[in-house]
């Protein structure tokens, strides 16, 4: 299970919340207004995301923090009376489709929950938050209108990546992964995916029928693959995202005790040209997602 | 008494229930399929093995094997294993590269894989040497079983693309036979790539070299063939598509059986004594006598469609010492993902091993 979990985190970098149940701020009928705006930090491409039949996001960032990092921004509210609330909340692929629906996000913050005397904009520093998957939304209290949201995503530690910036098609790529502090059993694992592929997926979420739970499918190009429950992962699931790479991918596994390792992801030499995305994760059962770190390489 | 009938029980039992089997050809080339035929009781499993070893030739502290393997039918179990190493990279090609890397322990990292789908791999193991090994130890063993039929008899066929050659270890039913894929010199130039003699030797300054003996083989066109033959033109064969394209003119100069690629030892002519390198390129015995008269006043030029860097290979007739085998190319596509998710479940196992 593990290793399915881990093969399903690399696979999934390029759609996050495929596995991790994130998701890119969904708050727009309100985010002309107010907007959440962190500070450097790294953060994770997604596809073109599809909810519902209403809902469309294209190529967003999930912001990646760890744990041991507070959370520094800024809030801009666009409103000229004081009175935001700004909320932290497990994110829900369930809610926001049922927001979708509707229209209208739920406002109701099941998380943490900051009442803000401010108008118009101002700077916000957060403790670290435990590890997972978070929206951050921001709504006018006086009208109960979501102003905007986003998500991200916490992970235990920093992970930091050693690569070159462009390798010839063909040769190997050779990747240092190295994560701090964790001295257990953990795999490191790598994708590499060209950008103009990962342009081209898509992410769809869709209500089932039943009114119970929900669809996802991944589509990569000309192949699609159902993910009937995000919560089970299995290797079916791991073997139907592998399918779904495009044959100029690689992906690169390694178990290891040590915090720093080396990845070695084959390239052929009929690979095209261009940017390539890699994205790199850290995973541990007992632990979780330990690390997350995204680059881009060019192949020459 | 009670030993001798002891004795005798256990000769019977081991006729009774002993595979006795044959292994046709039996001196196979590179590439054939071995046919293994025994019997057994009827309705017997038979478990069958099979293994060979190779020498990886280390280069700058790193070793690096690209060949094509043919798995055979399940059920089976392949394990490889890495001596003198730090650490071991095995990527397989099943539409893409999916590469797994293990540390060694105490030097040696193994990979063991039962109940691989059937099929054509490409198959890439690199890594890095330990310090002062010039070479890397790789044995590769394959395990499957057969059922006998009604009659007791049971076959199966080996394909030997991409075992090099040199000795094929074969077990059936606890008996083992040990055959030679291809020659001697094919096993010693193949298989194991020690450094280079330095004295080197001209290939195309003397007629002479141009009478190759009968007896003087080509040898099969493996990775370090290859590369010898880019150090000859001036390539880098650590870069792809320069080892691709000394490839590509090695494959063509030797395609029309004028020009032929022999080991160290093998006879260049009659008079002219033996290849003292690792490789020497000759005439084959598909040169026509006019062609070789030309040849000798051109001096190795003669190819005038060829490029000056292909054409160089015989006047540069480099001794540099053999380094890690490169990558091979080509690949498919095929849909085994029941494999792929084995291979994933491998990394629950001990680092520097799956099972």
């Amino acid at each position: 299970m593990r290793t399915t979990r881990v093969l399903l985190l690399v696979l999934g970098l390029f759609s996050v919340f495929n596995f991790m149940d994130v998701i890119p701020g969904y708050a727009q009928e309100g985010s002309q207004f107010g907007a959440i705006l962190l500070d450097k930090t790294d953060a994770i491409k997604m596809p073109q995301l599809n909810i519902g039949a209403n809902w469309s996001y294209a190529y967003e960032g999930i912001p990646v923090i760890s744990e041991n990092q507070s959370l520094n921004g800024s809030i801009s509210s666009g409103l000229k009376s004081p009175g935001v609330n700004l909320c932290i909340k497990p994110f829900s692929a369930t809610e926001i489709l049922k927001a979708s629906e509707v229209g209208k996000s739920n406002l109701n913050c099941t998380g943490t929950s900051f009442e803000l005397n401010l108008t118009e904009q101002a700077n916000f520093s957060l403790p670290g938050l435990g590890q997972g998957f978070y929206t951050l939304s921001l709504s006018d209290t006086n009208s109960s209108q979501e102003l905007s949201a986003l998500q991200l995503l916490v992970a235990q530690e920093d992970l930091a990546l050693q690569l070159p910036s462009s390798i010839k098609a063909g040769d190997p790529l050779k990747v240092e992964a190295n994560i701090s502090g964790i001295n257990q059993s953990k795999i490191f694992g790598v994708i590499m995916i060209s950008g103009q592929d990962y342009d081209n997926m898509s992410l769809n979420l869709t209500s089932r029928e039943s009114g119970s739970g929900y669809n996802s499918t991944l589509k990569i190009g000309e192949r699609e693959g159902q993910m009937p429950s995000l919560a089970s992962l299995s290797y079916d699931l791991a073997m139907d995202l592998l399918y779904l790479l495009p044959q100029n991918s690689a992906v690169a596994i390694q178990e290891s005790l040590q915090s720093e390792v080396e990845l070695f992801l084959i390239t052929d030499t009929a690979w095209p040209k261009g940017e390539y995305i890699l994205t790199c994760a850290v995973y541990s059962s007992k632990e979780g997602l330990l690390g997350l770190k995204q680059e881009t390489v060019k192949v020459i | 008494m009670i030993m001798r009938l002891l004795l005798l029980l256990v000769i019977f039992w081991i006729i009774a229930s002993g595979s006795a089997f044959e292994v046709s050809p039996a001196q196979p080339n590179p590439g054939d399929t071995i046919t293994l035929e025994g019997t057994a009781s009827p309705g017997q499993e038979v478990s069958l093995g099979s293994s060979f070893s190779l020498n990886l030739p280390v280069s700058a502290g790193k070793y690096e094997y690209a060949t094509e393997v043919t798995i055979p039918q399940k059920p089976n179990r392949i394990t490889v294993t890495a001596r003198d190493v730090e650490d071991f990279n095995a990527g397989v090609k099943m539409g893409i590269w999916i590469t797994k890397s293990f540390p060694a322990s105490s030097g040696t990292a193994m990979i063991s894989q039962r109940n691989v789908p059937p099929g054509r791999y490409d198959l890439k193991m690199f890594g890095n040497a330990r310090p002062g090994s010039t070479n890397i130890p790789v044995s590769v063993e394959a395990e499957t079983e057969v059922k006998a039929d009604s009659q007791g008899r049971y076959a199966l066929d080996i394909d030997t693309s991409g075992i090099p050659a040199g000795e094929y270890r074969i077990e059936a039913g606890g008996e083992t036979k040990t055959i030679q894929i291809g020659s001697a010199s094919l096993a010693s130039s193949s298989g194991d790539s020690s450094p280079s003699d330095e004295r080197g030797s001209e290939i195309s300054d003397t007629e002479e070299k141009i009478k190759a003996k009968p007896s003087a083989k080509p040898v099969r066109i493996t990775p370090v063939v290859i590369r010898w033959y880019a150090n000859g033109l001036g390539l880098d064969a650590e870069n792809t598509s320069q080892y691709e394209e000394a490839e590509r003119l090695l494959k063509k100069r030797i395609s029309d059986g004028y020009w032929k690629i022999i080991a160290r030892g093998e006879p260049l002519t009659e008079e002219a004594g033996d290849c003292l390198q690792e490789y020497c390129l000759v005439r084959g015995s598909g040169a026509c006598q006019e062609c070789r008269d030309k040849d000798i006043l051109l001096k190795g030029s003669y190819a005038n469609n060829l490029s000056a860097n292909e054409s160089a290979i015989s006047l540069v007739n480099k001794s540099d010492s053999p380094t890690s085998e490169p990558v091979n190319k080509g690949g498919f596509w095929s849909r085994i993902w029941d494999w792929v998710s084995q291979l994933f479940g491998l990394m629950m196992g001990a680092a520097g091993h799956i099972n």
